[in-house]
């Protein structure tokens, strides 16, 4: 927002550097220091909108990783899938300590798959 | 640029005319005010939309964390059987031949039974046994056939909506049993009514496998049925020991501990599927009413209220939960009904409405281990009076005779509590209050709705644990 004093210290401060200066000349260089000066606050909303944008991506992260939980949770409440699907994936990161105890069983699991495989492929290698 | 080119550049320039006014307009106050009460109506409302966005994440996440393994109701149920070999058919065909008048059904749904009955009730008792000879023997058919299951679809779209007839049609048809049980008892037919008695516990074997805690109770309450036949059989008749000791192999084998937890995993399918088919408190309303809708306007409500629904269902799971662990046990104290809700928060409006309660299922459950055991001990103590003329002094007398010790009390594991009062059979055991009442049985064994209506309400006030809970042997 601009004010007449703002006006009158840009000219005092445009005066006093460069006294020599035509008046004309003064008064596009004052408009030109107004221009920039109305365009702070616009400079201001960019880191808004920067903001927003973050705010939004979040909202779209959070809104697909609630839809894939519900779609699990959904699956187990009617009695479909898996009993802990691919969150047990995450889990085994060791980061989340209350899923500590599930690892275990996850490691068993994947153990078993991996032997599965190992025993596919062995018996194809033999075929 | 050089000082010559400046200087040039300088020369070139060419003042404007006229002197444009400088461009200075300070925003009007009405239209300041409307810009930040936009802007914050933005900001505020995406920031409202961001919280809830993470708190529904984190209740979705919670709730994953509290589901256990899925299961549907079908997968409890019994296995299905080919009709041929299905004795819920045969059942079923026993029901429809039933013809029994209001008072005569009365008669046999009195709990006095047969022999401490009115004349009347005698009358009306055995006219209904002489009208339904067709519905006995096509109920003995049944009892001795291996398979069964009953006609529910378990894999209904809408659980709400199954429809248990049968329950009251096998409740119907054992009254009538036990009442053919003592007529033959009367009549000096010992092995005919100790086999009718030996029907009544299979047909309660063969209710229990339904996966519903409705089933189980209904399943537990013809096994007592059985009990009370075997009561009466062996108040009028006498078993050699050789008898006696035959027929506790016939005594009915369900396994009310592992039945119960079964019946509760079902209560748990029967849980989720509701807070997956109805998703706010208005559907879960009228869910409960019995006429499911949904309109726009649930659902949008529906999605406003997703966390709180989510966290409702966690609230559910832990509150079962509790309770399983509560009264899993055989002989575990008994809890007030409300403790279970009354910390329920405010929010957890299905949960109230789902959720069973168990304090007065693990009782009934005890009582019919009870039962089992204090059959035995019926026995035992029938075939001294044989051998003797009459009951034993003592306990310890029957037991010797017996030749194996006698099962415990499952509260405090002493032995039951034995008297004589003449020639009558006093036998009970001291109830969940591990206290001797002198064999007095709490109101809820009595046939009054007032009586039962007080006890309710004692319940919900917080003493599940009535003043007197003797279970007697009758």
């Amino acid at each position: 927002m601009e004010t007449r004093p703002e006006q009158e210290r840009i000219e005092a401060r445009l005066k006093a550097a460069a006294p020599e200066l035509p008046e004309t000349l003064r008064r596009r260089v004052m408009q030109r220091c107004l221009d920039e000066h109305w365009r702070k606050p616009a400079k201001a909303g960019i880191w808004q909108w920067r903001l927003a944008g973050v705010m939004l991506a979040m909202m779209l992260l959070c809104g697909g990783a609630t839809n894939w939980l519900d779609a699990q949770n959904r699956a187990i409440n009617e009695g479909r899938g898996s009993q802990k699907p691919s969150i047990a994936l995450v889990a085994d990161f060791g980061v989340l300590s209350p899923l500590k105890a599930r690892s275990k069983s996850f490691a068993d699991a994947l153990g078993w798959r991996i032997r599965q495989l190992a025993q596919l492929l062995d018996e194809r290698s033999h075929s | 640029m050089s000082p010559s080119e400046n200087n040039r550049s300088h020369s070139s320039f060419t003042p404007p005319k006229q002197t444009a006014p400088l461009r200075i307009q300070p925003e009007r106050p009405t239209r300041r005010f409307w810009r930040r009460a936009l802007r914050s109506l933005l900001w505020g409302g995406g920031v409202a939309l961001f919280s809830f966005l993470l708190i529904n994440l984190w209740a979705s996440w919670r709730l994953h964390e509290e589901l256990g393994a899925p299961i549907r109701l079908v997968q409890l149920a019994p296995p299905r059987v080919p009709d041929a070999e299905n004795a819920a058919v045969v059942y079923l065909k026993a029901a429809d031949a039933l013809k029994l008048t209001d008072s005569q059904r009365d008669a046999l749904h009195n709990d006095k039974g047969i022999a401490r009955g009115g004349e009347a009730e005698a009358t009306a008792e055995a006219m209904a046994l002489s009208n339904n000879a067709q519905a006995i023997a096509l109920t003995r058919q049944a009892a001795g056939m291996a398979a069964c299951r009953f006609p529910v679809d378990y894999d209904a779209v809408n659980l709400a909506g199954i429809l248990l007839p049968h329950l009251g049609k096998m409740r119907t048809l054992a009254y009538l049993i036990r009442a053919e049980a003592l007529s033959e008892a009367r009549s000096g037919h010992v092995e005919a009514a100790l086999d009718d008695v030996s029907v009544l516990f299979r047909m309660s074997e063969h209710i229990a496998p339904e996966p519903m805690l409705i089933s189980g109770l209904v399943a537990m309450a013809v096994e007592r049925i059985g009990c009370r036949a075997l009561a009466d059989v062996l108040d009028t008749v006498s078993l050699t020991p050789e008898q006696a000791h035959a027929f506790v192999g016939r005594l009915a084998h369900t396994d009310w501990v592992a039945t119960f937890q079964h019946d509760l995993d079902g209560e748990r399918c029967f849980g989720m599927w509701a807070f997956q088919f109805v998703s706010n408190p208005i559907e879960a309303r009228l869910l409960e009413s019995g006429t499911p809708s949904t309109n726009i306007f649930t659902r949008m409500l529906g999605v406003v209220w997703a966390p709180l629904w989510k966290l409702d269902e966690i609230e559910y799971l832990h509150a079962l939960q509790w309770q399983r662990a509560a009264t899993l046990a055989p002989g575990a104290p008994a809890y007030p009904e409300s403790i279970v809700t009354r910390d329920l928060p405010w929010y957890a409006v299905c949960t109230r409405i789902m959720l069973p309660s168990l304090a007065r299922v693990g009782l009934r459950r005890d009582e019919m281990l009870v039962y089992r055991d204090m059959a035995q001990v019926a026995l035992a103590l029938n075939a001294y009076r044989t051998l003797h003329g009459r009951y034993p002094s003592h306990l310890e007398d029957a037991e010797a005779l017996w030749g194996s010790a006698f099962p415990r009390d499952l509260y405090l594991g002493q032995p039951f509590v034995y008297r004589t009062e003449g020639d009558r059979l006093v036998l009970y055991s001291i109830g969940p209050n591990h206290k001797d009442d002198g064999g007095r049985k709490p109101p809820q064994s009595a046939t009054s709705v007032t009586e039962r209506e007080a006890q309710r309400q004692a319940a919900l006030n917080g003493s599940t644990a009535t003043q007197y809970d003797d279970i007697v042997w009758d």
